[in-house]
């Protein structure tokens, strides 16, 4: 079932002295359960693609649909809701709030979903224990290792159920063994409660665990291909 | 939790939260402290013009207080009064006679407004029984014809006035900061009494160096003063014909309020005497002043005195000395203003605060923002967090003010040395028991959340522009 369908993308970020074309017609579309890396190098317009279907950036021109849904055409209050409902996110730098626990990290995002305490309360301990920090979960940010981090940041992104997660080179900043878990851990939840992933990397361990490998050079898919 | 994940956030840098609760603490310790001095100081100004002077309600004869004629009393006073005192509203009446006249002595004399006055009732309506100074007289003694009580400014007038330099008042000086070491010269005129104030502060000149005569004149006058026991005074007035009279009378007692100018034209002797004396009638006086429970019913019920008795000018003490409310309004508006004041200097630095702590959390509030935090909760949390931060300041500096003013209200601040003297010129105490009402706590505290509202709009807006992709991109 094809949940992202992207046509025609272009953005073109335009500053006082340069015009940069990051991303130049990309037609692209995603299926339920998908392991997808979105790999180039440095500049290639790997994040800007990857924001853009996220609503995090506006494309100049194409369109994105989600689930049928055409998000270029949601009004910012709408698009936010919509992230907040259909989108997970992974970032580079984990981005937790540094004052809440791990706990209270993921179950952040459940509250602004207005779901009740008891089922913030179960999820949230059961997100933790399936990415293996079920003896962390009153661990503030700065009390775990940059690995741990992120695997609460993925127990965040999955805590609000969403369709598919972005995750923007998100074994960037850890050392092989944290990337091997956490790959192991995003593995096991694709293939058995087919959550779909979509990362951009550099990284050739994510790379090789993918199962899909969508190539981006000068703002164009240069390869798609799926082992 | 957007509440809890605020609070959390107020102290993420404790360090700088607590530099700006601390401003804000010390701001508003500052400002409030001030409003209840000033607040004091009206209210005993207050206080003491209604319980010294006016009392709640006068009754005059329309035309009395014009000339100050004695002819216009007023008649029936008995029943009349026997009438207000059924009113449960009304705790004490009095009723006085009130003639201008010359006080003399062989060393002085002085004009006066002289107040034929009931003792007793009088000393239910007004608090001058109290004010008479330790060990110079008493209050009017029974059945002795021809006393008079009369005020320490008209005592000096009347050269009444001796000074003796006692261990009280080297006590006195010595709490006041006086150096030790002058003191010693000051014992070879340890209890030697002067005749006049001159003649004492020559010689402390001659003691001392006449800077500090100077610098600790209001104590050295204060703590020394004596005055004459029982000296006769002769009175000289116009009696009911018109003629020319007058009477020796005798110092009972020596008062001093907080009001020079009250206490400078103002001497009470005993009405009956004072109807002797005259020839008036003493159940025809010229003012009634009436104590009721609650001097905020004073206005109303004098209305209903006035509808009752047209012929009769009734006024409450609001309308005796307008300017006792005037000052008190006065006081209040420039106290909120002094308070705004005080919260707007402190808001730029809370604005400052709040803009460097989303600066540092840019990111952050772009992954927010990602995840699906929408902007009226991005907001509602930063203006949570500035309303935090400026709140624990004034809770903290509320509470310190009504610590330090419960205890000054009791213990009291003495300016006597400071300001003494101008003080007593415009007939305020140089006591002051700083004091604070409720509906400033109200006020303040309202005004706080106004003003940490106002500050957090700015930091709060600048929240929400945040793109979340540039806001996730950025190195901070």
């Amino acid at each position: 079932m094809k949940i992202i369908e992207v046509t025609n993308l272009h953005k073109i970020y335009n500053s006082s002295e340069v015009k940069v074309h990051a991303v130049r017609g990309i037609d692209l579309s995603f299926e339920q359960g998908e392991f997808t890396a979105v790999v180039g190098p440095s500049g290639s317009g790997k994040t800007t693609f990857l924001n853009m279907m996220g609503g995090l950036d506006n494309p100049t021109e194409g369109k994105i649909f989600i689930d049928g849904i055409n998000i270029g055409e949601l009004k910012s209050s709408k698009l936010t809701d919509f992230r907040m409902k259909n989108i997970g996110f992974v970032f580079q730098a984990y981005n937790l709030i540094p004052v809440l626990t791990a706990k209270e990290n993921v179950e952040f995002i459940m509250h602004l979903q207005g779901r009740s305490k008891n089922e913030r309360n179960e999820r949230a301990i059961s997100l933790l224990e399936q990415v293996g920090l079920g003896d962390r979960i009153n661990s503030r940010p700065n009390k775990l290792s940059g690995g741990q981090q992120q695997r609460v940041a993925v127990a965040r992104a999955l805590a609000s159920k969403p369709k598919f997660i972005l995750a923007d080179e998100p074994t960037a900043n850890l050392d092989s063994d944290s990337t091997a878990n956490l790959l192991d851990i995003m593995e096991n939840l694709n293939r058995e409660e087919n959550i779909t992933f979509i990362f951009s990397t550099h990284d050739a361990r994510v790379v090789k665990k993918a199962r899909r490998v969508v190539t981006i050079e000068d703002g164009k898919v240069v390869s798609d291909l799926t082992k | 939790m957007l509440i809890s994940v605020a609070w959390k956030n107020v102290w993420r840098n404790k360090l700088r939260s607590l530099v700006v609760i601390f401003a804000v603490m010390i701001g508003l310790l500052a400002g409030s402290f001030g409003v209840a001095l000033m607040e004091g100081v009206a209210k005993k100004r207050a206080k003491s013009a209604i319980h010294n002077e006016i009392s709640h309600i006068q009754i005059h004869h329309p035309k009395f207080q014009e000339n100050f004629e004695a002819k216009f009393n007023i008649k029936s006073a008995d029943e009349l009064i026997s009438e207000i005192y059924k009113d449960p509203e009304v705790v004490a009446i009095t009723s006085r006679m009130v003639v201008s006249g010359m006080i003399n002595t062989s060393g002085g004399n002085t004009g006066a407004f002289i107040y034929g006055i009931d003792p007793e009732t009088e000393k239910q309506v007004t608090d001058i029984h109290t004010y008479i100074k330790d060990s110079i007289g008493n209050y009017f003694e029974n059945d002795k014809r021809n006393q008079i009580l009369i005020s320490e400014t008209t005592a000096k007038k009347l050269k009444l006035d001796r000074y003796k330099l006692s261990q009280k008042t080297i006590n006195a000086l010595l709490s006041a900061a006086f150096p030790v070491k002058d003191t010693i010269a000051l014992y070879s005129i340890l209890d030697k009494q002067f005749r006049s104030q001159k003649n004492y502060f020559d010689k402390l000149r001659e003691l001392i160096n006449p800077d500090l005569v100077e610098e600790f004149q209001f104590i050295f006058i204060k703590y020394s003063i004596l005055f004459k026991e029982r000296a006769k005074i002769v009175i000289n007035l116009q009696d009911y014909n018109g003629q020319i009279t007058g009477d020796k009378f005798r110092v009972t007692g020596i008062y001093k309020t907080s009001n020079r100018m009250f206490d400078e034209k103002t001497v009470f002797v005993n009405k009956k005497d004072l109807a002797a004396l005259t020839g008036y009638n003493e159940s025809k006086p010229h003012e009634i002043a009436v104590l009721l429970e609650d001097r905020s019913t004073a206005k109303n019920y004098a209305e209903v005195l006035r509808e009752k008795y047209p012929d009769l000018k009734i006024e409450s003490w609001g309308e005796i000395d307008p300017m006792v409310i005037m000052i008190a309004e006065y006081l209040e508006i420039f106290n909120y203003f002094l308070i705004a004041f005080i919260l707007a200097a402190l808001a730029f630095g809370i604005v400052n605060t709040m803009l460097m702590a989303i600066m540092e959390r840019t990111k952050e509030l772009g992954m927010l923002a990602a995840i699906g935090m929408n902007r009226k909760r991005i907001f509602s949390m930063i203006m949570l967090e500035t309303i935090f931060l400026t709140i624990v300041g004034a809770v903290v500096g509320l509470v310190v003010n009504y610590g330090i003013i419960s205890y000054l209200s009791e213990k009291g601040i003495d300016l006597t040395k400071q300001m003494g003297e101008a003080f007593e010129a415009i007939g305020y105490d140089t006591m002051i028991y700083p004091e604070m009402g409720l509906n400033y706590y109200i006020g303040i505290t309202l005004l706080v959340i106004f003003a940490a509202i106002l500050s957090s709009v700015y930091p709060a807006l600048k929240a929400i522009k945040l793109n979340p992709a540039d806001a996730v991109r950025t190195d901070a």
